[in-house]
């Protein structure tokens, strides 16, 4: 059984996206729970995460893993349509109106999903408005923005405006992260974090849902 | 000194008059204020006048290429299979977003490509091709270094083919079809490079982004396995029978791969972002045989700077980095809407006002 555990763990880290989908299926046909196999997968993830934190793992190893997972979520779907998901929340993702630029964001899209979180992904280029309104229609508690240019991070405040037109800005916690975003950005743009680090992005994010 | 000399004396690590200069690009916002502060009646008169020591030019689209409706297109800044329009040669396209001051890669055509046998390369002799090429180094070499713009030159354009995510899948998966395109790049580009050369171009602009801000996109061994040696090779034409300078741009942090571009031929490196790494250590380092060219940080010192914080950073650098040649003062990117008008002119201002 330890040994079983460590394959698909090891297939995450190992970034063996040809082999994961027959792995996956060679447990289901073995009778494990599909939910065991999610968390063993995330374990994985976690890992790859750690890795990347510690400069060990670069860009492209991370968005890898990101493929061998969505590969073995794939796999485990028909299975997991039958048992009612469980996620530690939702979040709504994307990149600013006028930026264009998806890696950061993909990797933070990574990071949640291994980490439980149900993500609401709306591309690049997304118009403030957009954020807003689908915060409201998901219930989302978390709206996360992406912004690699300097030049798009003042429109990050207009997202505040819109949550505020709807009546919503009270309900959600506003993140938003990018190469050139500062911490003590949060003030002057209204929300309440900024961040510059995806791993950063993360534990704050994962201590809004903990404190529930 | 003219442009042309100073450069050249920084080139062989030795003192200029003045510190050398270079530009990206503005963005259109900025252009009118500009303009009107320069008394110049286009970008390129703009650039000369804001004392830019280097001209650069990039091969001409076909004729009927439609170009994204910029407010003002750069007169000799054609970038080839950058996105400057809609659908370049090869099949990618482009769209605008937000204000069309950026765009954004929305068709790959080799994305689910099982073979390269569809992948055709523009054709490099039409009659019309090195026309401004041709005009640039008739106009401008006598008194200015030309460059010939080669960016994008086999890392990105692999994944403006093939689209990020699904060219990482072969740099690990996939090899036999990562190597085969990169080939196929670098056959491409070493035609491109003797075009350039052909028409007396003095440097030649190479770069692929393989630096994020904090770490490298890709690993030091995938880049040693797939693009060290065919950058060598390239390189290698490029400088055959003649002495042409190498430029390479990466953002970002790159410093474990820097020694190695030094190996395989890079003359002058872009743009030693200042957020990613401190350009003092890479001066220390490898600044005998290195001219770093930028180190103007467009994430901080630019938008967010005072004037007195942009006059103070580039007399350091002129200080730390400049004053026995090895640098070429520039934003470490295009200078964004953002910026405010006095940071631009402060930084040229006070670059060209300060004796070394």
């Amino acid at each position: 059984m330890v040994i079983e555990m460590a394959n698909l763990f090891q297939a995450i880290v190992n970034l063996q996206i040809n082999e994961i989908s027959s792995l996956v299926e060679e447990e289901l046909r073995r009778g494990r729970d599909p939910y065991d196999i999610v968390r063993e997968l995330r374990e994985g993830m976690e890992e790859v995460g750690k890795k990347f934190e510690n400069s060990e793992y670069f860009l492209a190893d991370l968005i890898m893993a990101g493929e061998t997972m969505k590969k073995a979520l794939d796999a485990l779907k028909p299975m997991l349509k039958e048992c009612k998901a469980e996620y530690k929340g939702k979040i709504v993702i994307g990149t600013i109106w006028g930026d264009l630029h998806d890696i950061g964001k993909d990797i933070v899209i990574t990071l949640l999903v291994s980490s439980g979180f149900e993500v609401y992904d709306l591309g690049i280029d997304v118009p403030p408005r957009v954020f807003a309104e689908e915060a409201k229609r998901t219930g989302a508690k978390v709206v996360a923005i992406s912004a690699l240019l300097s030049t798009s991070i003042p429109t990050i405040s207009k997202v505040v405006e819109e949550l505020r037109k709807i009546g919503i800005r009270d309900k959600v916690k506003i993140i938003a992260g990018g190469a050139a975003l500062r911490r003590e950005y949060a003030n002057w743009l209204g929300i309440d974090a900024a961040v510059n680090d995806a791993m950063e992005g993360l534990k704050i994010i994962k201590s809004w849902f903990s404190k529930g | 000194m003219t442009p042309r000399e100073r450069v050249l004396t920084v080139l062989e690590h030795e003192k200029p008059d003045r510190v050398p200069l270079d530009c990206l690009d503005i963005m259109p916002r900025l252009l009118p204020e500009l303009k009107k502060y320069y008394n110049a009646k286009n970008k390129q008169e703009l650039m000369l006048k804001m004392g830019i020591d280097i001209v650069t030019v990039a091969m001409d689209p076909p004729k009927g290429f439609k170009r994204i409706n910029f407010p003002e297109p750069k007169e000799y800044w054609w970038l080839d299979s950058f996105g400057v329009t809609q659908m370049d040669e090869w099949g990618i396209k482009v769209k605008p977003t937000g204000e069309g001051e950026y765009w954004v890669f929305s068709y790959h055509p080799l994305q689910k490509a099982e073979n390269l046998e569809e992948l055709k390369p523009p054709n490099l002799d039409l009659p019309d091709r090195w026309n401004h090429v041709k005009l640039a180094v008739e106009r401008y070499s006598k008194d200015y270094l030309v460059a010939g713009m080669m960016e994008a030159t086999l890392f990105e354009h692999a994944q403006q083919l093939r689209g990020y995510k699904e060219f990482f899948k072969d740099l690990y998966v996939n090899k036999k079809f990562a190597s085969e395109l990169l080939d196929k790049l670098l056959e491409y580009k070493i035609k491109m490079a003797r075009k350039f050369k052909e028409f007396g171009v003095d440097i030649i602009r190479l770069g692929d982004d393989i630096g994020m801000q904090t770490g490298m996109i890709i690993s030091p061994a995938i880049w040693r396995e797939f693009f060290k040696p065919r950058m060598k090779e390239l390189i290698d034409e490029i400088k055959k029978g003649r002495n042409i300078y190498v430029y390479y741009h990466s953002d970002g942090y790159i410093e474990p791969v820097i020694p190695e571009l030094i190996e395989i031929g890079v003359d002058i490196l872009n743009p030693i972002q200042p957020d990613c790494m401190d350009p003092v250590k890479i001066k220390k380092l490898y600044g005998d045989v290195l001219t770093l060219h930028g180190t103007i940080s467009v994430q901080e010192t630019l938008p967010f700077g005072t004037t007195e914080n942009v006059r103070n950073t580039v007399i350091e650098r002129i200080e730390k980095l400049g004053k026995d040649g090895g640098l070429i003062l520039a934003p470490s990117h295009v200078i964004g809407s953002e910026v405010p008008v006095n940071n631009v002119i402060t930084l040229y201002e006070t670059a060209k006002a300060y004796k070394i």
